[in-house]
């Protein structure tokens, strides 16, 4: 039972028919590239706006396996997940780490297995994301995994830094502040949104950068 | 874990047959979730592919009058209600505690 009449306002979020990664389905499930490279779009979702509840590329925690979904149709879901300001000394470190993860993907995604072993024992986002399929799916990661995981970033920024215009940022801010009917000097949303530009900016640099 | 009311106006609860019930305390996130919610619904429409964010993320604000018409919708046919709602994961404002529904 639940007292809802009584709430001033209420969400109501459609509901994903999906599993989270756990070992029961996980090394099969996740052994296809397509599934991995969807992971990796949504791991370029969240260096946009800072989500850091999911899988901890660039980010220093465990992540959190129930806020990615498969259903049954191979389809990758991302719940939860919200844009997370950054006070401002600290933002130019979150840029220039989507900056080195950008370039860093690129080269794991073309990287050969005895590289990618390398870099799985060395380089702590890898180590990060190991350790979490590890703990959560109950399999070790492959180079083949990697390599569809990495190019999904890549391929999830280059997308993200074609849609995401300024006249798209700024139509989604506004809707949010006229639908949430958030004054709009309201600081969070003003915040987040200044953190998706300059997230879109660093993606569009690295990736220039990737073509000189 | 179900959390049982006392309050006056019992007509007012309902048996919500949903998956799970999220109840925020103030949800002080809730405006940054929208946000990302509708940043996602806006470049899966301009990417015009299937790869980016189904409406799926998309999330529906009501108010008052309107949770009161989603609660009767649900009572009477959670096949009527938009979106599915019937199986949604709703976020109420205000509350607090988390109740697991069925």
């Amino acid at each position: 039972m639940c007292r809802l009449g009584s709430r001033r306002r209420l969400f109501v979020m459609q509901y994903v028919p999906g599993i989270p990664i756990e070992p029961s389905c996980a090394p099969l499930l996740l052994q296809h590239p397509e599934i991995m490279d969807g992971i990796g779009q949504w791991l370029a979702y969240d260096m946009l706006i800072n989500n850091f509840d999911r899988l901890p590329l660039i980010w220093n925690n465990d992540g959190n396996c129930g806020n990615l979904l498969f259903d049954s149709n191979g389809h990758v879901y991302g719940i939860d997940q919200r844009a997370t300001a950054i006070v401002s000394n600290m933002l130019e470190q979150y840029l220039e780490r989507i900056h080195h993860m950008i370039a860093r993907c690129r080269v794991w995604s073309r990287a050969s297995d005895d590289e990618l072993a390398r870099e799985q024992e060395s380089h702590p986002a890898l180590i990060r994301v190991s350790h979490f399929f590890r703990v959560y799916g109950g399999f070790v990661l492959s180079a083949a995994q990697m390599r569809a995981l990495s190019a999904g970033v890549v391929r999830g920024c280059e997308e993200l830094v074609r849609v995401a215009t300024d006249q798209l940022l700024e139509r989604s801010l506004q809707r949010a502040r006229t639908e949430l009917d958030i004054e709009p000097t309201g600081t969070d949303l003003q915040s987040a949104h200044e953190l998706v530009l300059a997230a879109r900016a660093a993606m569009r640099d690295a990736l220039a950068q990737r073509d000189e | 874990m179900a959390r049982a009311h006392d309050h006056e106006h019992d007509h007012h609860d309902v048996g919500l047959p949903l998956g799970l019930v999220v109840v925020k305390q103030g949800s002080p996130a809730a405006s940054e979730e929208y946000y990302a919610a509708v940043l996602a619904e806006n470049l899966h429409e301009a990417s015009g592919r299937t790869m980016w964010f189904t409406p799926r993320t998309r999330a529906l604000e009501v108010h008052h009058e309107e949770a009161l018409a989603i609660k009767r919708a649900i009572r009477t046919s959670p096949f009527t209600v938009p979106e599915e709602a019937y199986r949604a994961t709703m976020y109420v404002d205000g509350a607090d505690g988390i109740l697991q529904g069925r």
